[in-house]
């Protein structure tokens, strides 16, 4: 059943469920119906912190802590609520039927309850604790420096600091209870990485690394399973860190400020190496599948589509061959496979990938994966559109409308998306479908760039608050871009307008990829050439130097013009000229 | 109802006339309903509904100055003495008109109020708890209209809040030293209220921001011209509903206008944001102080019980401490005698209950004020902030109204901390909650073992938790420290591991300040209000400046200081469209809106000139066609009938003008006599006044050769048998007034319909 467990698809857990409720109803079917709830609640969680989070609730039964089982299990008795979807879009849009269980208020509303444990695991954790086992705790920590003073003699004087000492004492709530109450925290970031909230995201993640993930140094001194607990404590700990890098990677760039550690200059490949380190032996393969993702991330953005595809093809073979399972690993590796195709201008191919994942995602009820995939369609179609003019001389949009129909293909995918993410509360995606929209609209003729002004405009606050660097970078350049083929809007009057969203986006891509100040590190090791390759990053730097020209150009600006002009050469060259070379570091993966 | 049928020759139908409690002070119709709001002499807030049947009534227990209705009528604000203003929702608000919308909502359940202290059951608290409740309410629904709640102080402060909470500018328009003012504000150039301060000089303040244009002009002292400042919270909104209208006007103003007006949309937002961030850092602290208070109480019941064990020890001659003793007893050895007593006597097992359940049900309660008020007030106070700084990098647009990144980021880490420290609270109380629990357990059986009586029942303990409990908790107070605030910055210790693991995360991203977990929870909140204080004192430092005082009109001075509180002068200010087709130089401007500005000017302050009521209009837009070569400003001095003194004033609709009028003669045993009179004001021989050519500063005085006489024959006049106070209160939308006259009573007359009597008789 374990094993199970990871594996199973929505429509397996409910058979599943159903089977084990009718025959008995055991611990299993607890645990798997729980799972499925979890999974209903917040859709796309990710299975490992579902796991965890029901894991625990088995071990609380263990440990005989009624009341968070009452709290967790009455999940299930949710009604129906909210989010009905009125409208079926098209014929891919999300089913007509389609109910969201629960609103994301009833779900922080749940989490919260979390709380709860702490503060009422008293009365019946007395016989969970093992006699003895804290001084044990006590006697290893007399040969720290700074350790426990429980035993110690000298600290006879009693100031009144003295009693944040006690702070610092192991702590004598379970451990299992810890776990418990800080997988809440796991999912509140999860929660919020879907609903777009950064910051929270990053928050809950913290909370659970500052104040959770010593969790396991005390499980040892209670009588519960120790294998089973264990290993999921520091599978939670792995996925606070693996959160963080994420998070790192998306919002820091991969290099950035070196502050932290001054040797790596990239930071969440940095990150990521201390991860290693750490959690050497616990969850290899949550560890490993981050770093292909940041690898394939790191060489989309360079351009170093051969490292991608590479990458592409070790996420296909974690996945396991059966049908239905795995899913989440099989989506993603289909989802990197389109992009990198896309990456390499093989529309054609990227869409056939595309069509059939969101097949696959719409049989097995992958709503988010759904979204995302039709955002992917839908950019697609703006880049085929958009491939031979690398940089769309905004004067001659109107004229260049030979290839527009991909363009208006593209634009039922991005409002099935839209409408995907506006029934699952998908904030951020949203954000980004709408900004996709805004492209679309734009490419179809300057005289709908009112409309996508006022698309981007609206998505906007969420973007710059929420999303990554790359994305902000694109919504900026998208900005200028309506500006600059409105008619009606004149350069000279208030170049700022449009200067400074590019200056901002130019930026955001410095920080995103900052290729000069690569140290030898790790990143050497990883991506063997700088400055090179067919990339999304090459493109939009270009691009963001290409309009800064355009406008200096008006302005009457020549030498600002020049060194624009000779930043975007630079991106040009790096872009037509992609040496892909074999990467030492694949292999070694 | 009515008391007096109305002869078909008198104007003004009586609807009705009722008795009134105390006198009323201040009364204020609904701008949208028929409610009329009014203020007693007690310093109440009484709110009726047209048929006269009471709503309700507040008693701020302070006394009111003014009281404004929101433009919408949704709202009414309050003025009081002590320089506040209070807020009351009069319904709840519903429908949404903005675009942007506010996450929150979706996001998160109902934001947590402010705890209240369990038990605490005091009668006269009970409208003041009303009030908070409205306040939250008001503050905490999103506000679907932009509303600018504009006070003055007594020290010349102006204030603009937007929802009247959240404080968007400030002029410092007069130090002490200047004079009191009027205070015009309008929107583009075109929207116009005017707040009239009292007596003497007048002053008039044009706003500049988001379609406002409040521009300040300050009088200055002069020779002869005394000082004073008395704008005494009055208030007034200045509502969209208006602003909307002559959107198209603007370009008829400058560019920087045209940028206040988009300014508008991005200061609702912040303004909102800020605003319930506010609301919930009060939540944070209100829920400290009580939680702090509430275990201080608890740990009192301990220390009570507890401390008359050393005396005892001295008193046995024995050198040692309680722990000690205790440590002893736990460790097997016999009884000490001191123990024994106390444990069997001093305390006893009823003792140790009362002890027990006091520190367990403390423990609880704090843990639902973490549950349901600290922990999702920091956790939305997180989020919140998350959503303002995507604002904030929104340079282009939110920069220029004072959002700045950089504070809105340390703003960010603080609160995250924070959530960090709320977390480590919770965990550091169970723990201490649980340690006692485990002690009592143990002294329980330790007392059944010394009575002799069995104990094999009780629930088990664990002697190490007992150890622990004797070292760092028996006369030590972990959670009181973390929620109490002292000077003495203690650092708190923290274990090796968690210093190190704390100091790894900044790798991965975490807080840079990597020390915070030595902080207090206290400290760190401390903290947190301070960055926000920060953060919010930017955009009210930026729009400050950019409110700018254009303008001013002196109108008469008064030549007493200071003005005593008791001499009001009846002001009143309204826009007409500008009817009257000869109205010369008025016409060219933008829909042809005038600002009316009337007066009564008190006898002393022209001695030449007694009884006599001034009329501007055109101010606003003066200045701008004095450039243009003219001057729109014009003014009227209107000369009240003999036997009659001007009571109150007000303007009503369609440049009409309600005058009410007590006579002279009455004497205390008749009841007196009173007159209500409309004119139209715009029919009026309006006087162009030159600014720039005459020396003296009081326009005014320089009419007084121009006068009109008004005529109690020629003008729609009503006879009110008896003699009247101050408030009149006339709504524009309903046509109709409300007098109060001198012995409590309220007489509401109908203005409207009348007029079409009127006209038929014509």
């Amino acid at each position: 059943m374990e094993l199970l467990i990871p594996r199973l698809t929505y429509d397996g857990a409910i058979t599943l469920v159903k089977f084990q409720g009718s025959n008995h109803d055991s611990k299993e079917a607890n645990v798997t119906y729980s799972i499925f709830v979890m999974k209903l609640l917040i859709p796309s969680l990710t299975y490992d912190s579902a796991i965890t989070l029901v894991r625990f609730q088995g071990t609380t039964m263990i440990a005989n802590i009624t009341r968070l089982s009452t709290s967790y299990t009455y999940l299930p008795t949710f009604s129906p609520s909210t989010a009905h979807v009125k409208r079926p879009l098209l014929s891919f849009g999300p089913k007509a039927s389609t109910k969201l269980r629960t609103c994301p208020a009833i779900v922080c509303k749940e989490l919260r309850l979390s709380s709860y444990l702490l503060s009422d695991f008293g009365s019946e954790s007395a016989q969970m604790t093992i006699d003895g086992a804290f001084s044990t705790a006590w006697l290893k920590n007399l040969q720290k420096p700074m350790g426990s003073s429980v035993l110690s003699q000298e600290n006879g004087s009693r100031s009144s600091c003295d009693a944040f000492q006690f702070i610092a004492q192991p702590s004598s709530i379970p451990g299992c209870v810890l776990q418990l109450a800080g997988s809440s925290y796991l999912l509140r970031a999860t929660a919020w990485e879907l609903y777009g909230s950064a910051p929270l995201a990053r928050v809950n993640a913290l909370v659970y690394a500052t104040c959770f993930a010593d969790a396991s140094r005390y499980t040892d001194l209670y009588q519960i399973n120790l294998t089973l607990f264990e290993f999921s404590s520091s599978a939670d700990v792995a996925l606070a860190y693996v959160k963080l890098i994420q998070h790192l990677a998306v919002f820091k760039g991969y290099q950035g400020l070196g502050v932290a550690c001054p040797t790596l200059s990239n930071e969440a490949f940095a990150a990521l190496k201390v991860a290693e380190d750490k959690f050497l032996s616990v969850s290899k393969s949550r560890i490993q599948l981050l770093k292909l993702q940041l690898l394939h991330e790191h060489a989309l953005h360079r351009g170093h589509l051969k490292l991608a595809q590479q990458v592409c093809d070790e996420f296909g073979v974690l996945a396991s061959s059966v049908i239905g399972v795995d899913m989440e690993l099989k989506t993603e590796a289909s989802l990197r496979h389109a992009r990198t195709l896309l990456a390499a201008n093989q529309f054609s191919q990227a869409t056939n990938v595309a069509h059939s994942l969101f097949c696959m995602c719409y049989k097995f009820n992958l709503q988010v994966e759904n979204a995302t995939v039709l955002l992917l369609l839908a950019e697609i179609h703006k880049a085929e559109y958009n491939v031979h003019s690398i940089v769309p001389p905004v004067e001659s949009l109107p004229k260049t409308n030979l290839k527009s129909g991909n363009a208006v293909l593209g634009l039922p995918y991005a409002l099935a998306s839209l409408s995907y993410c506006q029934s699952f509360n998908l904030d951020l995606l949203e954000a980004s479908v709408t900004l996709t929209l805004a492209e679309l609209w734009l490419s179809l003729g300057s005289n709908h760039a009112k409309r996508a002004s006022t698309l981007i405009h609206r998505a906007l606050p969420m973007i710059l608050g929420h999303g990554g660097l790359e994305l902000r970078a694109r919504a900026y350049i998208a900005e200028a871009k309506c500006y600059l083929s409105d008619p009606s809007f004149s350069v000279t009057g208030d170049p700022e307008v449009v200067l400074d969203p590019l200056r901002q986006a130019s930026e955001e891509l410095q920080v995103l990829e900052n290729s000069n100040s690569a140290s030898v590190d790790l990143l050497v090791l990883l991506v063997s050439r700088l400055d090179e390759g067919s990339s999304q990053y090459h493109e939009l730097a270009a691009e963001a130097f290409y309009l800064m020209a355009i406008v200096f150009d008006r302005l009457g600006q020549l030498e600002e013009r020049e060194v624009a002009a000779a930043t975007f050469k630079k991106y040009v060259i790096a872009l037509e000229h992609p040496e892909d070379e074999e990467d030492p570091i694949l292999n070694g993966i | 109802m009515e008391t007096d049928e109305p002869q078909a020759t008198l104007p003004f139908q009586l609807q009705f006339d009722k008795p009134v409690a105390s006198q009323i002070k201040i009364a204020e119709w609904n701008p949208e309903k028929d409610l009329l709001a009014m203020v007693t002499e007690d310093s109440k807030i009484l709110l009726h509904r047209f048929n006269w049947q009471r709503l309700w009534t507040i008693s701020p227990g302070r006394g009111i100055t003014s009281l404004c209705w929101r433009p919408d009528g949704k709202a009414i604000a309050a003025g009081l003495e002590d320089g506040t203003i209070s807020l009351h929702d009069v319904e709840d608000d519903s429908g949404n008109v903005l675009s942007y919308e506010d996450r929150t909502s979706r996001f998160f359940p109902a934001a947590p109020r402010v705890p209240r202290m369990p038990g605490l059951v005091s009668g006269d608290t009970g409208f003041i708890d009303d009030n908070e409740d409205t306040f939250r309410e008001l503050s905490n629904s999103s506000h679907q209209r932009f509303n600018i709640l504009c006070s003055g102080d007594e020290d010349g402060i102006i204030c603009f809040s937007i929802f009247g909470i959240f404080p968007i500018g400030k002029i410092v328009a007069l130090s002490k030293d200047l004079c009191h003012l009027i205070v015009l504000c309008f929107g583009e150039l075109v929207e116009d209220r005017v707040e009239l301060n009292d007596k003497q000089t007048s002053r008039h303040c044009l706003v500049g921001l988001h379609c406002l244009l409040l521009d300040t002009s300050i009088f200055w002292k002069r020779a002869g011209i005394s000082l004073c400042s008395f704008l005494n919270s009055t208030i007034l909104w200045l509502g969209e509903a208006m602003e909307m209208d002559f959107t198209w006007n603007l370009h008829a103003t400058c560019d920087e206008e045209i940028d206040a007006l988009l300014r508008k949309n991005e200061l609702h937002q912040v303004a909102q944001q800020a605003s319930n961030i506010e609301d919930l850092i009060e939540v944070i602290r209100a829920s400290l102080s009580i939680m702090c208070k509430q275990w201080s109480n608890a740990m009192h019941t301990f220390h009570e019980k507890f401390d008359s064990l050393s005396p005892l020890i001295i008193d046995h001659g024995l050198d040692s401490c309680p722990q000690e003793e205790f440590i002893s007893l736990l460790g097997g050895a016999r009884t000490s005698p001191p123990v024994h007593q106390f444990l069997v006597h001093s305390l006893g097992e009823v003792g140790l209950k009362r002890v027990a359940k006091a520190v367990q049900s403390a423990g609880k309660e704090l843990h639902l004020i973490i549950r349901d008020h600290l922990q999702p007030a920091a956790e939305i106070i997180g989020f919140r902030t998350g959503e303002l700084r995507g604002l904030s990098r929104w340079r282009s647009r939110y920069q220029g109204i004072g959002l700045d990144e950089k504070l809105i980021n340390n703003a960010t880490e603080k609160a995250g901390m924070l959530l960090i420290q709320v977390e480590r609270l919770m965990k550091v109380l169970s723990t201490v909650v649980y340690q006692f629990q485990n002690f009592f357990a143990w002294l329980t059986k330790c007392i059944k073992l010394l009575m002799s009586e069995p104990s094999d029942q009780l629930p088990s303990f664990n002697s190490e938790l007992v150890i622990i409990f004797l070292k760092f908790l028996y006369d030590q107070d972990p959670v009181r420290q973390l929620l109490e605030l002292s000077e003495i910055d203690h650092s708190i210790e923290i274990d090796l591991d968690t210093m190190q693991r704390v100091r790894e995360l900044v790798q991965f991203g975490g807080f840079s300040d990597t020390e915070f977990l030595r902080r207090t929870l206290a400290k760190e909140f401390e903290q947190l209000e301070s960055s926000f204080k920060e953060a919010f004192l930017m955009p009210f430092t930026t729009i400050s400046k950019k409110i700018l005082c254009e303008d001013l009109l002196p109108l008469f001075p008064i030549p007493s200081w200071p003005i005593s509180a008791s001499l009001k002068v009846p002001t009143s200010i309204s826009y007409f469209k500008d009817a009257s087709p000869d109205a010369s130089t008025c016409q060219t401007f933008q829909l042809g809106l005038v600002d009316y500005i009337s007066f009564r000017i008190p006898d002393e302050s022209f001695s030449d000139m007694p009884n006599s009521i001034g009329i501007a209009r055109g101010f606003m837009h003066d200045l701008s066609s004095v450039k243009k070569g003219y001057t729109s400003l014009e003014a009227v001095l209107l000369r009240v009938p003999d036997g009659y003194h001007c009571v109150d004033l007000s303007l009503y609709k369609e440049s009409q003008i309600v005058l009410l009028l007590n006579g002279t003669t009455s004497t205390s045993e008749s009841p007196g006599n009173a007159q209500m009179m409309i004119v139209q004001a715009s029919d009026l021989p309006f006087v162009s006044v030159l600014r720039s050519a005459n020396p003296n500063p009081w326009k005014m005085h320089g009419l007084k050769d121009s006068g009109v006489h008004l005529q109690m024959e020629n003008e729609k006049v009503r006879c009110i048998p008896h003699s009247v106070t101050a408030p009149l209160a006339v709504s524009a939308s309903r046509g109709v007034a409300c007098v109060f006259a001198a012995r409590k009573r309220a007489l509401v007359y109908i203005l409207e319909e009348d007029e079409d009597e009127v006209s038929d008789v014509e």
